[in-house]
């Protein structure tokens, strides 16, 4: 564990106790939740965007930098759906569970991301899934909870299998730390039963990150949650618990050789299949949420093409895509509250003409999709791009021309939702909503803002994840 | 922060503030343009005056695609004028807007975005950047024309605007790339360390930027969109903005640029471009003749303008460059100042047509007093600003040694001022209609412009060594150009003689064609009938000479029909298959996602099974 | 190796039980019984800890505490599911009544069966040829050394998760009219 960032960590744990203790005040609930999360956020941006690290283009920095983009990605988020949250949640519902539940599971996912080894890895991503379970449920209806079961049950092979995956690694390698499995990687072509364990993590991780055809409980789930929820769960906890694992794996061990059997291909072909399934599946939901949750999956579907392929090029698309993902979905998501919660409906057929009436969320959410979509100059571009060089340049050309295939597949689809839902002709429910009040503004202009930021400062992001990605993998 | 950085950004940052505030807000959006329109203005006059040159440079991705701004002596002579039109423009448009029913906030983002990627333009060091905002500027002249509500066809003439100017922006473009390419570099200061020979293929790269810039200040025969957009009563504003004044400065200025900055040009191409100048400005003004629609009349004037500026530079000696830079300076003053009176007159009478209008002195003097210097000034009348450009003109040509195109030179500003006089008499002198009773002056936000602007004409005018010298000179002296001695002031001689006899001639053939026909805008009806001519007029109302059409009519059955046939296919494979293999993958994954999870477990299990047998498929487990 | 064999024939009997009757109370007993075998499993491994560990918690304390809920919810053994019963809705708000439909469990001993044969096939070998491995020969470096010891770190992972299940059920159960209600795990 890093122990640089444990404070990361164990702020949200004991904001989350002290909640609990703020009997019938919400608004100091409020409060200490998104001061203890800002706080934590302007420290790692402060960290790693300090002037001296990008003068010196982060050559300085100690730690892992992919871990620390990841904490960057989680706070992010999680201060945005908790400032959100405190304007969204209404007094009948118990303001303070929900904010103990978030701040857990920032701390778990943090917990996650600092882990050397593969077993606290595991540990706080079963901390992470119970706080998840929890949060799905908070919608306190049928779909809710239905949702949570589902998910609970069908993450369960996943952890049955990153179970079985670590034990045998256990046998066959005596450590999981991640520096000590690197060395034996680096030190030799993998021995089948390391294979079989590196394949057994893989399958567990990809189950809890929502590939194709494990997918079938984010559905439900990001719709049936509780609006907030779905953003922090398809904005961070999945891929946290997911992705970051992946890629994680990929750059400990070398997956790219031959005698790793064929666990890169299946990742890729995977990946590929998750593409194209989200994408076309997109096609034809009424419902925004759900149609961002299939999205969703279409776009971890390239994190994990990416990180299938292995090379430093690919592994800095994917981190890039991951962090870029989080930015998007906590965007689109949280406006689908806004818009739910003022129009009232989130049926796109019912929706039409919000750009007079919600002026800021209809941009956020088109600089949201427009950059999901791959529009340059924002950041989806860029990570895209770096996903589509790194296939071409493998000589994986057929994957590359899918990918960039479905990049135009999903922009016209999106090019026609925002058409439809943001300037079409008004429609019934598209009159009586009104905009947000500012301050659950605040978080979907600040993630816009980095998208666009991101997106102009990318010789700055690139070389940041080039020292990080190169200082680890080999 | 640099200064250069405000022109460009300032007004784009204000526009997207613009489009979020909703359409009820009262003032925001004129305070906010004309504020962003008048900080940019300064900034460029801090820039203009500082006398080193200001850089600012981005390095961007590699592939010498950098962001690198530079305002030299040309580029912020350019600037300048630029952000002032646009701040005029601004200003006027906060009273004009008022009366109109299209959309304010729409308007305020295109002027704005416009004179944002102008400044961008002016100052960009780099061919790819430049390119960028040059390009970007064909879609905000689309969404100018397809958000104003001017007459019936508006949408059709800004699918024609947009598609006339995107084909030679795709010849400039090609252009653009090709001038990189054989220059090794795209930064345009290193292109002009070492410039570039027109021949071979910079001589057909030279051919795709002229195309480029000709659509770009409205030279035939890209001009067609500019005078259905006057005829159709386009928004006057627009019209006074991008076509009368920012077009030419850009053009002019990239056409400097490309001509002396960069390239070194032979006598063929130097004959071309004054070919074609001098056809633009004989052909284009006397269509003006033919027009009896006040803006329609001032589209072909504007476009007859352009034909002096091309002609000058042409010339590839100092003085006439001096001209035709000073023609395109002079054009965004008093062209402005033109179209801004004919937005004063519409939007009290509600109409354009001469017919309907007439003796607008009595109610509008203040409009009148503009339309004279302006007309007096476009008309290369002493001593107002127009003459001098002319003057400085035809000296070069002579220099040149073209004694022909002189000839031309001065029939052309006879011809313009006869159609002016037509206009000016039809409209503001001639008896009262009653359409005309209703109007009265307009308000304090459209005089005021048109105010400053007439007497930058005068200023120009009467104090012509002042433009000269702080404008053309440092000019000439950055692009090492030669001249023998000054070029400005108002000199007796032989061209003073033969531009007073001119003039004489255009006041003789105004007067009889009045007293032909008794009717001031019939007092060009008499050339309309002249033998030759009336053939060329009528070719015209038919549009023969407009290519666009020409293409359209003639190509536009058989393509239609290839089209759709390649449109059905591709129907098909795009649409109809599609959405037939989604339906029924939807289909199944409707089966699959139907809630049970005992459903998704087996597939779980069978997910993992199928994945364990791939992965060890290579050799089975040990 | 035989006695492994019955014993895992056994659990796979027993859990299997667990999931395909519809008494509530029947099953978890078959889950206790399912988790004493898995104890007995442990000690044949030579881990006597995690036998005690196993037995104690999941094969006493988990039944004890799953039966108790049953009983103090009334939802074991009644056969009557048809009246709208209102009071045999938990504080999670849906039904627990049990699953009427059986067809598809009916599948599960086949599955697993198929399982469990394709496993002889293809695990056993397989774990055979891990015995052959350096790390698990050198039986001196104990695995509990690599578990338990060198993992204090884990304490605050350990706390995370109390954090996080405590939190979690203060948050899905309500406590509504005073009454203590806990649910499965």
């Amino acid at each position: 564990m890093m122990t640089s960032l444990l404070a990361y960590l164990l702020i949200p744990l004991s904001s989350a106790v002290i909640i609990q203790f703020l009997k019938k005040n919400d608004k100091l609930a409020d409060i200490v939740s998104n001061v203890s999360l800002f706080a934590g956020l302007l420290n790692i941006s402060y960290l790693i965007f300090n002037p001296q690290n990008v003068r010196f283009s982060f050559a300085s920095i100690a730690d892992n930098g992919f871990s620390l983009i990841m904490v960057l990605a989680i706070y992010l988020i999680a201060f945005c759906v908790s400032l959100f949250s405190s304007g969204f949640i209404p007094r009948t519902k118990n303001k303070h569970n929900f904010y103990s539940l978030l701040l857990t599971g920032v701390a778990a996912m943090c917990g996650v991301v600092i882990s050397l080894d593969f077993f606290t890895l595991y540990i706080y991503a079963e901390a992470l899934a119970i706080v998840s379970l929890a949060m799905i449920c908070y919608e306190d209806n049928e779909r809710g909870a239905e949702g949570a079961v589902k998910y609970f049950f069908l993450t369960l092979p996943g952890s049955v299998f990153i179970l079985t995956g670590i034990s045998i690694l256990l046998f066959t390698a005596g450590t999981f730390n991640f520096l000590n499995l690197q060395s034996i990687a680096n030190s030799g072509p993998m021995s089948t039963a390391n294979m079989v364990a590196v394949a057994f993590l893989c399958i567990g991780f990809l189950i809890k990150a929502g590939i194709v055809p494990f997918h079938t409980w984010l559905i439900d789930a990001y719709q049936g949650a509780y609006s907030p929820v779905s953003a922090f769960l398809g904005g961070i906890a999945t891929k946290v618990s997911g992705a970051y694992a992946i890629i994680k794996i990929v750059m400990i061990f070398k997956l790219f050789e031959s005698t790793a059997g064929r666990i890169s291909e299946a990742l890729m072909l995977l990946g590929a299949i998750t593409i194209i399934w989200g994408a076309i599946a997109a096609i034809r939901q009424k419902n925004f949420k759900r149609m961002l949750a299939f999205s969703s999956i279409s776009q971890t579907g390239y994190i994990v093409l990416a990180s299938g392929l292995g090379t430093p090029l690919a592994v800095l698309g994917a981190i890039f895509h991951l962090f870029n993902q989080a930015t998007f979905k906590g965007t689109l998501f949280l406006n689908s509250a806004s818009i739910e919660k003022s129009a009232g409906t989130t049926n796109m057929h019912k929706l039409a003409n919000l750009e007079n009436s919600m002026p800021w969320t209809t941009w956020t959410s088109i600089i949201a999709l427009l950059a999901a979509a791959g529009l340059p100059p924002l950041s989806g571009f860029w990570s895209k791009l770096v996903i589509v060089l790194a296939l071409w340049e493998e000589g994986a050309k057929g994957y590359a021309f899918l990918s960039l295939f479905f990049m135009l597949v999903t922009f016209a689809h999106f090019a026609i939702i925002q058409k439809k839902i943001f300037f079409g002709k008004k429609a019934a429910d598209g009159e009586k909503s009104r905009e947000m009040p500012v301050f659950m503004l605040l978080p979907v202009v600040l993630l816009s803002m980095i998208i666009i930021l991101a997106g102009i400062f990318f010789p700055h992001v690139y070389s940041f994840l080039m020292q990080a990605v190169t200082r680890n993998m080999l | 922060m640099n200064i250069l950085l405000i022109p460009i950004f300032l007004p784009l940052f204000t526009a997207i503030f613009i489009l979020l505030v909703s359409e009820k807000t009262k003032y925001l959006k004129e305070v906010a343009a004309i504020m962003a329109s008048f900080i940019s203005f300064l900034s460029a006059l801090t820039i203009f005056l500082s006398s080193n040159i200001i850089a600012y440079s981005l390095p961007w991705a590699g592939y010498s695609f950098d962001f690198t701004l530079k305002a030299d002596v040309l580029g912020k002579l350019a600037l300048l004028f630029a952000t002032g039109v646009s701040f005029l423009a601004a200003f006027y448009a906060a009273g004009f807007m008022k009366k109109r029913t299209d959309s304010a906030k729409w308007f305020f983002f295109n002027l704005l975005f416009t004179g944002s990627f102008s400044s961008g333009a002016v100052l960009s060091d780099n061919l790819l950047t430049m390119l960028f905002f040059w390009e970007g500027l064909v879609i905000f002249l689309y969404t100018f024309l397809v958000f104003a509500k001017g007459g019936r066809n508006s949408g059709a003439i800004a699918m024609k605007a947009f598609i006339i100017n995107a084909v030679a922006n795709l010849c400039f473009l090609i252009g653009i790339t090709i001038t990189g390419f054989i220059a090794g570099s795209m930064n345009m200061t290193e292109i002009h360390a070492g410039k570039l020979a027109v021949s071979g293929w910079a001589f057909a790269a030279y051919l795709l930027l002229l195309i480029g810039i000709v659509s770009k200040i409205e030279g035939m025969p890209f001009h067609t969109w500019m005078t259905d957009a006057g005829a159709d009563g386009a928004n006057s504003t627009f019209l006074a903005y991008v076509p009368g004044a920012l077009d030419k400065i850009l053009g002019i200025y990239m056409l400097v640029r490309v001509s002396i900055y960069l390239y070194v040009l032979n006598g063929v191409v130097q004959a071309l471009i004054m070919t074609l100048g001098v056809v633009v400005l004989l052909f284009a003004a006397m269509m003006a003749l033919a027009q009896k629609n006040y803006k329609k009349l001032l589209a072909y004037i504007a476009v007859s303008q352009s034909g002096y500026a091309l002609l000058g530079v042409g010339t590839m000696n100092a003085t006439g460059i001096a001209g035709g830079l000073f023609y395109a300076l002079n054009n965004a003053i008093y062209l402005f100042a033109l179209f801004l009176t004919a937005g004063s007159v519409e939007s009290q009478s509600e109409t354009s047509n001469m017919a309907k209008l007439g003796g607008l002195w009595k109610r509008m003097p203040a409009t009148t007093l503009v339309f004279i210097i302006a007309a007096l000034s476009i008309s290369s009348v002493p001593p107002f600003n127009g003459f001098f450009s002319k003057e400085i003109l035809q000296r070069g040509i002579l220099e040149a040694g073209y004694p022909m195109f002189f000839a031309a030179v001065e029939l052309g500003s006879i011809i313009t001022l006869i159609a002016l006089l037509k206009l000016g008499h039809s409209v503001y002198f001639a008896k009262e209609t009653e359409t005309s009773l209703r109007c009265k002056e307009s308000g304090m936000f459209m005089i005021i412009p048109m105010f400053i602007a007439a007497i930058l004409c005068l200023f120009f005018g009467f104090g012509a060594k002042i433009p000269v010298e702080h404008f053309l000179e440092p000019v000439l002296s950055y692009l090492a150009l030669e001249h023998a001695r000054t070029i400005a002031g108002f000199q007796m001689g032989n061209l003073l003689l033969i531009s007073v006899a001119g003039i004489i001639v255009s006041i003789i053939s105004h007067v009889v064609g009045y007293g032909i026909t008794g009717k001031p805008y019939k007092a060009t009806d008499y050339l309309l009938y002249a033998p030759v001519l009336s053939k060329i007029y009528r070719m015209a109302e038919h549009k023969v000479f407009d290519p666009y059409e020409q293409i359209m009519k003639s190509s536009v059955w058989p393509l239609g029909q290839f089209f759709s046939k390649l449109d059905s296919l591709t129907d098909y494979l795009t649409f109809t298959l599609p959405s037939f293999v989604s339906n029924s993958l939807s289909k199944m994954s409707q089966k699959f996602h139907r809630g049970s999870y005992v459903l998704y477990m087996t597939i779980t299990i069978i997910g993992f099974l199928v994945y364990m047998a791939y992965v060890f498929s290579f050799g089975g487990i040990k | 190796m035989t006695y492994h064999l019955i014993l895992f024939a056994v659990l796979l009997i027993f859990i299997m039980a667990s999931v395909m009757l519809q008494n509530l109370l029947y099953s978890a007993i078959m889950l206790a019984l399912g988790s004493v075998t898995v104890s007995l499993i442990m000690f044949t491994f030579s881990a006597p800890w995690a036998g005690v560990f196993e037995l104690s918690v999941c094969a006493a304390l988990l039944p004890v505490l799953v039966i108790g809920t049953i009983k103090l919810i009334d939802a074991g053994g009644r056969q009557d599911l048809d009246e709208g019963n209102e009071d045999n809705c938990g504080s999670l708000g849906f039904n627990i009544q049990p699953v009427e439909n059986r067809i598809k469990f009916r599948i599960l001993p086949l599955v697993v069966s198929l399982i469990a044969v394709l496993g002889w096939i293809f695990f056993i070998p397989f774990f055979e040829a891990l015995s052959k491995y350096p790390y698990m020969n050198s039986l001196n470096r104990d695995l509990g050394k690599i578990i338990w010891a060198g993992r204090s770190q884990d304490l605050i992972a350990q706390i995370t998760i109390l954090t996080a299940i405590a939190m979690a059920m203060k948050s899905i159960l309500h406590f509504s009219g005073g009454k203590n209600k806990e649910s499965k795990e």
